[in-house]
C-alpha cells in the first residue's frame, strides 16, 4: 500500500469520525434535553384518543374545537420545523469543519480555508444570529 | 427589567433599537478580534506552532454544538417551551465550560508558554481574549437561566434571551475564524 492510498484512507477516516462525532454529540444532547424536559412535554401533549373523547358535539362548539386543534397542530409543526433547522445547521457546520480539517492535511491554500470560515460564519449569522431581523419588519424570529 | 409596563407595540419598537445597539457592540468587538487576527498573520506569516490538532478539533466541535443547544433554548422560549429552554441553557453553559477546560486546562498546559516569542504571545493573546468572552458568555447564560427559572421571559417578550443567544453565537463566529488561523493555516514550525 503506497503513501497516496494511506493518505486517502486517513482522510476518509477523519471525515467519517468528525461527522460521526458531531452527529453523535448532537443526538446525545438532543436525548439529554428530552430527558430533562420529559415531564413538561409528557404533560403538555394530549393523545389523539383523549382529544376525540373531549370533542364537543354541538356544531358551533365543534367548529371552535377544530379551530383550536388546528392552531395547536400548526404551532407544533412550526416548533418542529424550527428545531429541524437547528439540526441541519449543526450538520452543515460539522461538515464544513471536517472539510476544513481535511483541506489542511491536503495543503489547501490559506485563502480557501478563509473562504470556508466565511461560509460557516455566514450560516451562523443568518440562521442562529438572525441578522436579517435588523432590517426586516415584524421583529420576532 | 423596566419598572414601567410597556405595550407590546412599544416593546417591539424598543426591540429594534436594542438589536441595533447590540450589533454596534459586536462591530466594536470585531475591531478587537480583527486586530488579533491581523497580529497573527503579521507575526506568524505562513507558519504556525506545533499544536495538538485533535484538541483543536474537539474544542471547535464543542463550541459548534453549544451554538446548536443555545439555538434550541432560544427556539424553546420563542414557542413558550420553557422546560426545553431551561434545560438547553444549562447544556450550553456546560459545553462552554468544557471548551474553557479544553483551552485553558489542556492547550495552555502544552509546550508553548506566553513568553515564547511571537508564537506564545499571539497564541495566548488570541485564545485568552476569546476564552474571556466564553467565560462572560457562560455567566450571562447562567443569569438568563436563573431569570427563566423565576418565571421571566415569554414567547412575546424575551429580549434578554435573544441578546444572550446572539452574544453566544458571536463568540462562536469569532472561533470560526480563530480555529483555522491558529491550528490549520500555514506550515508547522517546531
Amino acid at each position: 500500500m503506497d503513501n497516496t492510498q494511506l493518505f486517502m484512507i486517513a482522510t476518509a477516516a477523519i471525515v467519517v469520525l468528525t461527522l460521526g462525532g458531531g452527529v453523535a454529540l448532537a443526538l446525545a444532547l438532543y436525548q439529554l434535553s428530552r430527558v430533562l424536559a420529559e415531564g413538561a412535554v409528557a404533560g403538555a401533549a394530549p393523545t389523539e384518543a383523549m382529544a376525540l373523547e373531549a370533542a364537543p358535539t354541538e356544531a358551533m362548539a365543534l367548529a371552535l374545537w377544530k379551530k383550536e386543534r388546528d392552531a395547536e397542530r400548526m404551532r407544533g409543526a412550526r416548533l418542529t420545523a424550527a428545531y429541524r433547522t437547528g439540526v441541519m445547521v449543526l450538520l452543515w457546520l460539522g461538515l464544513l469543519t471536517a472539510v476544513e480539517f481535511v483541506a489542511n492535511l491536503m495543503g489547501v491554500s490559506t485563502v480557501a480555508m478563509f473562504m470556508i470560515a466565511l461560509v460557516k460564519a455566514g450560516i451562523i449569522l443568518q440562521f442562529f444570529m438572525h441578522v436579517s431581523s435588523l432590517w426586516l419588519e415584524g421583529g420576532s424570529h | 427589567m423596566s419598572a414601567v409596563k410597556t405595550t407590546l407595540a412599544e416593546y417591539r419598537e424598543q426591540l429594534k433599537n436594542n438589536r441595533l445597539g447590540l450589533w454596534f457592540f459586536f462591530l466594536s468587538e470585531a475591531f478587537l478580534f480583527t486586530g488579533l487576527l491581523a497580529a497573527r498573520f503579521y507575526l506568524w506569516g505562513n507558519t504556525r506552532p506545533d499544536l495538538d490538532q485533535g484538541l483543536g478539533l474537539v474544542v471547535t466541535v464543542i463550541l459548534l454544538a453549544s451554538s446548536f443547544t443555545m439555538n434550541r433554548a432560544e427556539t424553546g422560549i420563542v414557542h413558550d417551551d420553557r422546560e426545553r429552554f431551561l434545560s438547553n441553557l444549562l447544556v450550553t453553559a456546560g459545553l462552554g465550560v468544557l471548551f474553557l477546560i479544553g483551552v485553558v486546562g489542556f492547550e495552555w498546559q502544552g509546550h508553548i508558554r506566553p513568553g515564547d516569542g511571537a508564537f506564545g504571545a499571539v497564541l495566548y493573546g488570541m485564545t485568552g481574549m476569546h476564552a474571556l468572552h466564553v467565560l462572560s458568555g457562560v455567566v450571562f447564560i447562567l443569569i438568563i437561566w436563573n431569570n427563566g427559572r423565576n418565571g421571566h421571559y415569554s414567547g412575546e417578550r424575551h429580549w434578554g434571551v435573544e441578546a444572550c443567544a446572539i452574544y453566544w453565537h458571536y463568540v462562536d463566529v469569532v472561533w470560526v475564524f480563530f480555529y483555522p488561523a491558529i491550528y490549520l493555516m500555514g506550515h508547522v514550525v517546531h
